[in-house]
């Protein structure tokens, strides 16, 4: 590892180089840092959250050995052991710091741009390999009323009431039944909250509320709440590898872009590695040792490969993603843009090409979260018009910055100067 | 040369702003017209173009069709009968070194020459103007009438007249070869079969090249990545769109509170089979510097998006515009070099003129392919701004 200054580089931008960098340091990202460690390579891992184990770190162990308050009302013993098997190694792991860009220079050398949130400091670092262990997101799918604080996602409440963070009130709703509901359901009991209302079918719910959730309405009538869990589970998220250019295709249950991996985790970018969860394997301990076998071929690497052709799609099979799209022309889809349903029918009937096409004329997608939430929504709404539309046409485009970045943290301290540029 | 009538069918390839435009305007003539696009409306230099409606700072040959433009985009969204953002808040062009104000009003001189109304602002004439610009900059040439409209509903609601007034635009349909008799192309072949024509327009952008080789032609005129972006929605500040010399800068800001920031940074190079042009981080950091430099609010910006566009590049930098010698009923309107979508109402005008009447109202002479000829070597810009 050597931290360099980069004359190129705006002088607040640290730039470093290393070997490998990991970025995510959950389960997948823990064994794979170790596994290219173990291989001889130099190893830093880039992890948004404040501590390493990724969302092991809010899960509720057991409900019996959970603390009541004050908080922080757990710890989970499975991160704990991820993240101590750091502890001493050598591997540079650096927390609070989100990952924005990747950006390939060439075969096997990347610089990424990440953004330590604790310092405000922007970073651009150098690597021969990259291993996106970015895991999962929870999935969203619109309803009435969502966009109304106090609707959450499940993860975001197990996040939330980990954290001391006081709980959203005391009354909750609870809309599906996910991976994680019956931790969803353990924290709202240890955190002296009730459900009073739990529904399993996403039709005709109505969250309601002068500027903040109040209640949820179903055809037999409305609850009062303090806030709405959506508990549907998680979807892969490798926005990133998408991001950096590698060749990718859609998958078509959760109607995001998805890129060609071999069982090594190696994409189409010769030194680009997608890892554990974020690369489709399921459960924290199969993603632990999807790890072991990915670090270990990035540290030594991988000769390129091609994407595989036509394998993906069966002509006389109808592409179904999990979810159909809402009916609701009222419904906003982007919560960020403020986009109803109704619009984005408007444009796709109006004859919009593909997903970007749909994206530039509405907005849908266009904020911060890059669409994350909504776009899959919109391939949805394009696949169930027509199912045998061409993938291509499908796969929104993922531009970094993945997450917005602050000027400052990339400027030169004196903006001052004039520089030539022809 | 051959004038088309009314009845010939006119084949365009290109849904970009330049083909939908020269679409909608022969269409409107009750012209039969058949545009034909590889991928979707604007999806490629259109759909990333920086927007920009700008007189100023042009090469003299192509500055009397940015000022018959302007006159068009006035008239344009009515003409449409669609929004297209469009917004005549002026574009200034400021430097922060003594030393260039000679030469800047020696270019002042030289456009107003043409017919250009354009003004040099110093001081604080120029912080009332724009009262958000780095106290560094020393003056500016001002256009009053220069301003920024939004590309893809730009495009978009030229392709929605065009289809108005009769015109057909087929998607997804690729040119793969063409069909000729002694001067004549008579059809092309295409990935959704072939298609007859009369008279053919290639408005092609960066993809020109590829298929003026099938019909023999050599086009100087290579594939570019332009790289962009955008900040999150902050609040209103600034009205004109800004631009500085010794920098790569254009910057606006769109209704939406948008600040959109290009200048010609490059991206890695085009793919052109895929559509694919990825960004450098270094052109994301330069751009960053060099724009809040000169608009200081910037250090406070968050940067929300950043693309590139894949745009035709030629030689000499400026549009390659009308016939082609040995190919009697071929027109060209490819080359823009970043700086096309401003043109592109008066452009769509003199190609339908150059079509349907034999003779464009405004001369193209200049811009024509005639000066690529050998031995009459072009004459190089006075200066490149990449503004879009």
């Amino acid at each position: 590892m050597s931290s360099s200054s980069d004359p190129s580089l705006p002088s607040t931008v640290q730039t470093l180089d290393t070997e490998v960098i990991v970025i995510g340091a959950g389960p997948a990202g823990i064994s794979s840092a170790l596994a290219a460690h173990a291989a001889g390579a130099a190893v830093l891992i880039l992890d948004e959250a404040p501590e390493a184990g990724g969302h092991l770190v809010w899960e509720v162990p057991d409900i019996d050995e959970a603390p009541i308050a004050p908080v922080p009302l757990w710890r989970s013993s499975l991160a704990e052991a991820a993240a101590g098997e750091l502890d001493g190694t050598g591997i540079d792991y650096r927390p609070e710091t989100a990952v924005w860009g990747i950006f390939p220079e060439g075969a096997n050398r990347f610089t990424v741009g990440a953004y330590d949130t604790a310092t405000d400091c922007g970073l651009a670092i150098s690597a021969r390999a990259v291993i996106v262990a970015t895991g999962t997101r929870d999935r969203a799918w619109p309803v009435r009323g969502w966009e109304l604080p106090g609707f959450v996602t499940e993860r975001q409440l197990l996040k939330r009431l980990h954290r001391e963070v006081p709980p959203i009130g005391t009354r909750y709703a609870l809309i599906g039944d996910g991976t994680v509901t019956e931790q969803v359901k353990a924290a709202i009991a240890v955190t002296g909250g009730r459900i009073d209302f739990h529904s399993v079918d996403i039709n005709h719910l109505r969250i309601e509320g002068d500027g903040r959730v109040e209640r949820i309405a179903d055809r037999a009538g409305a609850v009062e709440v303090d806030a709405v869990v959506m508990a549907f589970g998680q979807r892969i998220d490798p926005a990133l590898a998408v991001q950096a250019g590698a060749a990718h295709t859609l998958h078509v249950g959760e109607a995001v872009p998805t890129p060609f991996i071999t069982a090594d985790g190696a994409t189409t970018i010769p030194g680009l590695f997608v890892v554990g969860e974020a690369a489709g394997v399921q459960g924290a301990r199969w993603a632990y040792q999807h790890g072991e076998r990915v670090g270990a071929a990035a540290a030594r690497g991988v000769p390129a490969h091609e994407p595989p052709t036509g394998i993906w799609i069966d002509p006389d099979k109808p592409r179904r993603p999990f979810f159909p799209p809402p009916r609701d022309r009222e419904i906003i889809v982007d919560r960020e843009e403020g986009v109803t349903l109704g619009a984005i029918q408007d444009a796709i009937e109006a004859g919009a090409y593909d997903i970007n096409d749909v994206r530039r004329v509405t907005r849908v997608g266009m904020g911060e979260s890059q669409g994350a939430e909504s776009l899959p929504v919109v391939a949805t709404m394009l696949l169930w018009r027509d199912s045998a539309i061409a993938d291509e046409r499908l796969l929104a485009r993922v531009r970094p910055p993945v997450r917005p970045i602050p000027f400052h943290a990339f400027l030169p301290q004196a903006a001052t100067s004039v520089i030539a540029v022809e | 040369m051959t004038d088309a009538r009314s009845s010939s069918r006119i084949l365009i390839v290109g849904g970009g702003v330049i083909g939908t435009s020269i679409a909608w305007h022969l269409a409107r003539r009750g012209a039969d017209v058949t545009l034909l696009e590889q991928r979707g409306i604007a999806s490629a230099a259109s759909g990333a173009s920086a927007g920009g409606v700008r007189q100023q700072g042009r090469d003299l040959r192509e500055l009397p069709l940015a000022i018959a433009s302007i006159a068009r985009w006035q008239d344009l969204e009515a003409e449409l009968d669609a929004d297209i953002h469009y917004r005549r808040d002026g574009h200034i062009q400021v430097t922060e070194r003594e030393d260039d104000l000679p030469r800047m009003r020696e270019a002042i001189a030289r456009q107003r020459a043409v017919g250009l109304d354009i003004a040099l602002v110093e001081g604080n004439d120029l912080r009332a103007l724009v009262p958000g610009i780095t106290p560094n900059a020393l003056a500016g040439t001002y256009t009053a009438n220069d301003g920024h409209a939004n590309p893809i509903l730009t495009t978009h609601a030229f392709a929605t007249a065009a289809v108005r007034h009769g015109a057909r635009i087929i998607l997804d349909t690729r040119v793969t070869g063409f069909a000729r008799s002694g001067e004549q192309v008579t059809g092309v072949e295409t990935t959704n079969g072939p298609f007859a024509c009369d008279w053919l327009v290639l408005a092609a952008g960066a993809w020109s090249t590829g298929l003026a080789r099938a019909l023999d032609v050599e086009l100087p005129i290579a594939p570019m990545a332009l790289q962009m972006m955008a900040t999150t929605a902050m609040p209103p500040a600034l009205a004109q769109v800004v631009g500085a010399l010794n920098r790569h800068l254009s910057l606006k800001q769109i209704p939406s509170g948008n600040y959109v920031i290009g200048g010609g940074w490059p991206g890695n190079t085009p793919d052109l089979a895929r559509n694919l042009a990825t960004p450098r981080m270094a052109s994301i950091l330069g751009s960053m510097d060099h724009s809040s430099a000169i608009f200081p609010a910037l250090r406070g910006a968050r940067l929300e998006r950043v693309w590139v566009g894949i745009e035709g590049e030629t030689v000499d930098q400026v549009p390659v515009l009308g016939p082609v010698p040995g190919i009697a009923n071929l027109s060209l309107a490819t080359g823009f070099t970043g700086h096309g979508f401003a043109l592109s109402p008066i452009v769509g005008q003199v190609l339908s003129e150059l079509i349907l009447d034999g003779t464009p109202s405004i001369p193209l002479d200049a811009l024509g392919f005639g000066r690529f000829a050998a031995g009459s070597a072009p004459d190089l810009p006075q200066a490149r701004i990449h503004a879009g």
